[in-house]
């Protein structure tokens, strides 16, 4: 996937960073070579695959609706 | 051409449980600033939430009462956005697996029904609440409403005037407040509504490019806001130019609404599956244990009224629009008063004095069977039914029961006839054109002289006793 | 010996048998501290006076009578992203360099709790980002082995404090290798618990469903009591597991017999330094010859694991990252024009270059038309990856691999290029992803008498199979007895 400039500038605003001249320029290849290293998860099926958010399944995890005395 | 207006809303309502959505801070509303909230709350380094349970109870309990599905396996999200009065740069929220979906409320406009669909409902913290310049130094922030739990309700498209959106609302507002999830109460902000809205030409399929307006504050500055904006969008399609879809804030004081600064607002939350959280399992003993904490509901309760008391079907509808003012009607009725009664009085006196001095239903002073009391002072005579409008009055006032201000006031209808035939022969001395006016055929000098009798006591003469008197000693 | 040569258990019953006090010992430490770390730099913080009061309180209820815990009077460090009420939690950065949280992180009310004494905050990358702490915005911390090489990191100078002496245990947090990594380099144990294991309340978030606390420690004992001490429940953190903890110190038999270990062959190939390798086998062989079993097998998918960690990592840390922005705690800007512009200048000037380029990266992974393709794959990725390790448990007790590609590197050597220093993280990674427990232990030196470590992967939850495994290795070994030269 090919990084632009505008594309580096676009995701800094979102994130609320100033960058510089220089900033944006060595992002914008930097980014792309990350990005290039993360699209080898393509050459995997992941089709049928349930995204996993927790490698340690737990699930409803409550407190009760009071005051805690600590 | 004419046109029509689309309407889906999205309610946010504040959850009355004790505790925040993450913590245990109090959700009481109107303390000193800054002082209701903690390191979790206010998202300090390292913090971590936990999910109170009442809150998940209760997005269930809106879901069943307004007919939606309840998700069996749900989560909560990040909706990452920078605005100061959201101290995390995240709201913790749901996307895509809400805890309630697909759902409708039955509505009644104008004497038809309409369905209107419940897109879904989920689970969400409220936000601080940033205070502008006060002292043109810059803005402060309250962070005490920051970790309330909300839950926002969001329709389907369809709504087709600002009427029904209103009636929408106070339908809602009504269940909310039957199942006791919320007090939604506008003027504290813990009811509000963003409204989205669309015009289209009459017959034409396609809906119009909508656009969304923010602080509606009241059902009326909604009603409002919405004609408004109807009109607007209509002005701009008829110039042959294009609605363009944008965020708008409503002025409710200037009565206009502008768009919101959008040049840095790119609309891209970010979602994600919250990392903090787990998810939200809801199997059916849960749910069955929720749906048995139903109460029952306005609409059953209505027809409920208009069968087993013979109500016409807006006095059901208006008593019925509030659980209290529904319990309150019980009440009376439990205490022996006659319903039909009650309901005259619901419907004339009660919702006036309500109306008069600004109060909700909440607010009456005193306990249904007060207002037994007074229909039973009425029934036996010892009132006149304009006396008991003026108790009623001191009710309000004192929060007395009705035969101790009687008493108290010495209101008990005079109906010793001795003491009224003293009166009424001081009243025909007093008055001998009327007594001749009488006499020479007009019936209306009657009046006349009954109501100076009335004077005279204040208004505490039997009047029916009184007018037989009257003409008797007239026709000797 | 002195004093702060020696490890918790051994002090542990010096201070029972009341040869020694907290007191003598604490000062051990400090004039330690004040003689090494000119040249180490691993303290952040150090607390004379509060640790003296400390260890003083300590004492006096020992001699009171009181029966206290196994690291009562124990001096020890906190990596600086552990919240301390009070102290300066600085994460090592300039955004937090003023920052005095008003509360506790759990494990430290655990250790508060346990009588242990806290002599300072430590060293570590800018928020736990990097392998090297050279991301600190501080100082650099130096490896005791050669000052002029890395520590690791993130937790770099928890492990250089261990190293030389400075604590006698410290704590880090593992993201991705933050504890393993650092241990390997500085010679150290280091443990990544099975997340949930350990609180993560008061743990300044870098990714939080990877983050975990640990120890590091002089060797495998120390481990299992300072996991003892701060494993467990908490009911403040939600993905905290409410599950009956062990005692860690039943777990130390020296005994290993017919245990069976699997050695996956993607982590012994080209990429993996030969004298890691060899060190590594030896350690296998020397295992075998204690009556374990030890195989070669196939993990695949290794390979994506990097990948779907720097997705995963980075896009939890640009949201974690996200309320630093001057408004609250912490840095803010001199001159803005507005809220937007406070915002921007705070951030930029705040962070440093790594930050400043996963929070890039994760927003990225996060933002709209780029999600299902980079975040959710990643998860998607993460769920075969864990599949394959419970495939690999299936048939074998303990997975054994090396924990770094290379011994200590020089400071400088690797900061040119993010994707490189990334590598660095390649045989660690997959635990965090998988949520599974690592103990990294000192197996040998390379010729450049620097640190190895192998990395020993467990079950969920079965911490105890390692440190058994780790504690037979050590009971046979003298590798763990190696020190700097100061």
């Amino acid at each position: 996937m090919k990084i632009t400039r505008e594309q580096v500038e676009h995701v800094a605003n979102l994130a609320r960073l100033n960058l510089t001249e220089e900033e944006k320029e060595r992002l914008t290849s930097e980014m792309e070579s990350i990005i290039a290293f993360a699209d080898k998860l393509n050459e995997l099926d992941t089709s049928e695959v349930e995204p996993t958010a927790h490698a340690i399944p737990i699930q409803n995890v409550f407190r009760e609706d009071e005051f805690l005395i600590l | 051409m004419n046109y029509e207006t689309v309407i889906g809303l999205e309610v946010h309502a504040e959850l009355s449980t004790k505790t925040k959505i993450f913590c245990d801070c109090t959700t009481e509303f109107g303390g000193e600033v800054n002082t209701h909230c903690c390191p979790i709350c206010t998202g300090m380094p390292g913090v971590l939430p936990v999910l109170n349970k009442k809150v998940v109870d209760y997005a269930i309990k809106a879901g069943l009462a307004t007919n939606c599905e309840i998700t069996e396996f749900g989560k909560q999200d990040r909706k990452n956005y920078f605005y100061p009065d959201l101290p995390k740069a995240y709201q913790i929220s749901q996307y895509d697996l809400p805890v309630c979906k697909n759902g409708y409320i039955d509505i009644e406009v104008n004497g038809q029904k309409k369905r209107i669909g419940i897109t879904r409902i989920h689970i969400e913290e409220d936000a601080g609440k940033l205070m502008h310049d006060e002292w043109g130094t810059g803005s402060l922030i309250d962070y005490n409403r920051c970790g309330v739990p909300l839950i926002e309700i969001v329709t389907e498209p369809d709504m087709r005037t600002p009427e029904e959106a209103k009636v929408f609302l106070e339908t809602l507002k009504s269940i909310l407040q039957y199942i006791d999830v919320s007090d939604c109460k506008m003027q504290e902000g813990s009811l509000r509504c963003d409204i989205n809205l669309s015009v289209k030409p009459v017959g034409q399929k396609e809906f119009g490019v909508r656009t969304e307006m923010k602080n509606v504050n009241s059902f009326r500055a909604a009603v409002r806001a919405m004609e408004y904006e109807a009109k607007r969008q209509i002005e701009i399609v008829e110039s042959g130019k294009q609605v363009e879809q944008e965020t708008r804030r409503w002025d409710d004081v200037k009565g206009v609404s502008y768009a919101m600064r959008n040049k840095e607002e790119a609309h891209d939350y970010r979602y994600f599956p919250e990392p903090d959280l787990v998810p939200i399992v809801i199997n059916k003993e849960w749910i069955e244990e929720i749906r048995k904490t139903l109460p029952e509901l306005p609409n059953a309760k209505k027809e409920r009224y208009i069968k087993q008391y013979q109500l016409p079907e807006y006095d059901a509808a208006i008593i019925t629009s509030s659980r209290t003012l529904a319990q309150f009607f019980e009440e009376c009725v439990e205490s022996g008063a006659n319903p039909k009664i009650v309901s005259n009085w619901f419907m004339g006196d009660l919702m006036r004095i309500l109306k008069d001095n600004n109060l909700e239903p909440e607010e009456i002073p005193f306990p249904g069977q007060y207002i037994a009391k007074l229909l039973a002072l009425i029934e036996k005579g010892t009132i006149s039914g304009s006396i008991a409008k003026k108790v009623l009055e001191v009710m309000f006032d004192e929060a007395k029961d009705p035969e101790i201000i009687v008493k108290e006031k010495g209101l008990i209808q005079i109906s010793d006839e001795s003491q009224l035939v003293e009166i009424a022969k001081k009243v025909i001395e007093d008055n001998p054109q009327s007594v001749a006016d009488y006499k020479g055929g007009k019936e209306k000098a009657l009046g006349f002289l009954v109501g100076q009798c009335m004077k005279a006591t204040k208004g505490k003469a039997n009047p029916q006793m009184l007018n037989n008197l009257l003409k008797e000693m007239l026709n000797k | 010996m002195e004093l702060y040569q020696l490890t918790a258990h051994a002090l542990r019953d010096l201070l029972r048998k009341k040869e020694i006090s907290s007191i003598e010992l604490t000062k051990s430490i400090l004039d330690r501290i004040n003689l090494t770390d000119p040249q180490i730099q691993s303290y952040l913080t150090v607390m004379h006076e509060q640790a003296l009061n400390n260890a003083q309180e300590i004492d006096k209820r020992m001699s009171a009578g009181e029966q206290l815990g196994d690291l009562a009077g124990i001096p020890m460090a906190l990596k600086d992203n552990i919240c301390t009420e009070g102290i300066l939690t600085t994460c090592a950065s300039k955004m937090l360099h003023n920052f005095k949280p008003p509360y506790d992180a759990t494990v430290v009310k655990k250790l508060k709790k346990e009588g242990t004494v806290l002599v300072g905050k430590l060293n570590m990358d800018e928020f736990a980002m990097g392998s090297s702490t050279e991301n600190s915005y501080f100082k650099q911390t130096k490896n005791p082995y050669d000052l002029d090489r890395v520590p690791g990191g993130s937790s770099g100078a928890s492990a250089a404090a261990v190293a030389a002496d400075e604590a006698i245990f410290t704590l880090g947090s593992d993201t991705g290798g933050s504890i393993r990594q650092p241990a390997a380099f500085c010679g150290v144990v280091g443990m990544k618990p099975t997340y949930g294991t350990v609180s993560r309340f008061g743990l300044v978030a870098f990714a939080s469903s990877l983050d975990q606390i640990g120890p590091l420690t002089k060797d495998v004992t120390d481990c299992a009591l300072v996991l003892n001490a701060i494993t467990g429940h908490d009911p403040m953190d939600s993905t905290s597991l409410n599950i009956k903890y062990p005692d860690y110190t039943k777990a130390l038999v020296n005994n290993v017999k017919g245990l069976k270990i699997g050695v996956p062959k993607e982590y012994m190939g080209e990429g993996i330094n030969a004298e890691i390798r060899h060190s590594v086998l030896n350690a296998l062989e020397i295992l075998k010859s204690l009556g374990a079993e030890y195989e070669e097998f196939s993990l695949p998918l290794t390979e994506y694991a990097l990948p779907a960690y720097y997705l995963i990592s980075s896009a939890e840390a640009s949201s974690n990252l996200a309320r630093y922005d001057g408004i609250k705690y912490g840095y803010r800007t001199g001159q803005f024009k507005d809220l937007l512009d406070l915002y921007k200048k705070t951030r930029s000037e705040g962070f440093g270059t790594e930050v400043k380029r996963r929070i890039m990266l994760g927003t990225y992974a996060l933002s709209s038309g780029y999600y299902d393709a980079y975040y959710k794959k990643a998860q998607q990725v993460r769920t075969l990856i864990k599949k394959s390790f419970d495939d690999a448990f299936s048939r074998y007790d303990v997975i054994i691999t090396p924990t770094t590609p290379t011994t200590a590197f020089k400071i400088g050597e690797k900061s040119k290029d993010p994707l490189e220093m990334y590598a660095a993280d390649i045989c660690t990674v997959s635990l965090n992803i998988a949520g599974l427990p690592g103990l990294v232990i000192p197996c040998g030196l390379d010729s450049k008498g620097l640190p190895i470590g192998m990395q020993l992967i467990g079950k969920a939850f079965d911490e105890a199979t390692l440190l058994r495994t780790a504690y037979t290795f050590e009971q046979n070994t003298e590798y763990h007895k190696i020190r700097p030269n100061l």
